[in-house]
């Protein structure tokens, strides 16, 4: 790998991953440039800046003036890369460089290295470097570098919280904690024997689990229908009825005439209703609907004997009644 | 001064009951008039009541049964289009085993409708002497309760 002209343009790799141009020369020359600006540029005029340096070194369509008129101190930073400006290019362009997505170490991604160079906490300083926003997964990484080594002095699960998640083979090395630790056998067995104990106590005699799904109990456990009529209700029966009772008491109370001179006149109907009583059995008789008439035997059964012999006799009276006729005629003949 | 069901009373309607209509009116025309005027009414009263409660009040009856008996009570007798009124007939028997209320009927036509399903219920009931003597019993303590 040689080292670029400035102001030529770069190879074609370098055309299509901007955020690590950016990255790689913010590794190479960032630190130069934030530390002597007074104050920290904007996000506006920080990308106005990356774009023209962009611009600058794919197509060489800028001159190299429009970087220096806007950082006069980075023209000659550029115009005489460091060792660093060398190591990031040749970093970017060696064939064994993985690609972001299948998972490469963070010491070789260019942007993970300068969030590592720069103070932890310090987001003014890390942040607004960066030509694009990173992607999730660049961003995580880099929370997980900062949470790692944020959370270094701290111990238990608190400086766990940035970790990933261990797998249990990474476990395997390390001492078991007592909660993970199970009880000895023995301790199981005397723990379950307790349980077993206490059960017998809960069930007081009864069979448990008889109640099984599937069978369903006949009716519910709170029908009462077969049972007697508790105290307060009989209590409440009486009353009931004592109620009902009292409203024909109530209405001895209405004087209306002479009583003997009514039931007098009720002799007559209820003598008749004495000598015509409700007659017992059913009222009606259910007839069923529809037509009742059906034939007896199929219309096209097998003959019978009775068939049989009723078809031989006819056809014997027939034949008797024609040899009949038939010698009749013969005897006219001859006497004829 | 307390009224109470006599002997007489009890006889008087035991013979009504039975059939005995030549007995029950020989006893009815030896009643006292004024003590029959609360007696025999209450005795009446009560046995419409224990009558209709036994028929209807075993909870398997239902109004459809009460419209039916009452029905089948007016093909029984002659004059019982002028005799009796079915709505008020219901509504007695109804009141026996519900909440029905009866204090807007006139007396009279209520007292003459109970003694009328009386007759209706007891010849239904096809008691025997001994189950009459006991329902008139019941009727009796009822309607001393009633006069006390």
């Amino acid at each position: 790998m040689g080292m670029d002209k400035p102001g030529e343009p770069r190879d074609a790799t370098d055309k299509g991953r901007p955020a690590e141009n950016a990255a790689a020369r913010q590794a190479a020359e960032g630190s130069t440039r934030t530390v002597e600006r007074a104050e920290p540029r904007s996000r506006h005029q920080y990308a106005a800046n990356m774009r023209a340096e962009d611009a600058t070194h794919d197509g060489g369509r800028q001159p190299d003036g429009a970087r220096n008129r806007d950082n006069g101190k980075d023209g000659g930073a550029a115009l005489h890369p460091s060792k660093d400006d060398k190591h990031a290019r040749e970093q970017r362009n060696s064939p064994d460089r993985e690609h972001p997505s299948r998972g490469t170490s963070s010491d070789r991604r260019p942007d993970q290295a300068a969030i590592k160079d720069q103070p932890v906490g310090d987001s003014r300083a890390r942040t607004p470097e960066l030509a694009e926003p990173r992607s999730r997964h660049e961003y995580a990484r880099a929370a997980r570098a900062e949470g790692a080594r944020g959370d270094a002095g701290e111990s238990g699960d608190a400086g766990r919280a940035g970790q990933p998640y261990a797998s249990p083979e990474e476990h395997k090395g390390q001492p078991e904690s007592a909660s993970d630790q199970r009880p000895a056998q023995q301790d199981r067995q005397r723990a379950q024997d307790l349980y077993q104990d206490w059960l017998k106590e809960q069930s007081a005699g009864r069979e448990r689990g008889s109640n099984i799904v599937g069978d369903k109990p006949d009716r519910s456990p709170g029908d009462i229908s077969d049972l007697p009529p508790t105290g307060e209700q009989l209590l409440t029966i009486e009353k009931e009825d004592a109620s009902r009772a009292e409203k024909f008491g109530r209405e001895l109370t209405k004087d209306y005439g002479d009583v003997i001179d009514t039931v007098s006149k009720n002799v007559t109907s209820i003598e008749q209703i004495l000598a015509r009583p409700q007659p017992t059995g059913h009222p009606e008789i259910a007839v069923p609907a529809g037509s009742q008439t059906r034939l007896d035997t199929p219309q096209h059964g097998t003959l019978d004997p009775s068939a049989i012999a009723e078809m031989g006799l006819v056809t014997g009276i027939v034949l008797f009644r024609a040899g009949q006729w038939v010698r009749q005629k013969i005897t006219q003949r001859r006497g004829g | 001064m307390t009224m109470a069901v006599t002997d007489d009373q009890v006889a008087t309607l035991r013979a009504q009951l039975v059939g005995n209509t030549e007995e029950h009116v020989r006893l009815l025309g030896r009643l006292d008039p004024v003590a029959a005027q609360a007696g025999l009414r209450a005795l009446i009263s009560a046995a419409f009541f224990t009558a209709a409660e036994r028929r209807f009040g075993t909870g398997n009856s239902t109004a459809a049964d009460v419209i039916e008996f009452v029905g089948s009570l007016r093909s029984r007798f002659d004059s019982a289009a002028s005799d009796i009124d079915p709505r008020i007939a219901e509504r007695l028997l109804l009141a026996a085993v519900s909440d029905e209320q009866i204090s807007d009927l006139d007396p009279k036509t209520s007292f003459t409708t109970q003694h009328l399903l009386l007759a209706a219920l007891v010849a239904d009931a096809q008691l025997d002497m001994a189950a009459l003597d006991e329902f008139l019993g019941q009727s009796r303590k009822l309607a001393d309760q009633w006069l006390a």
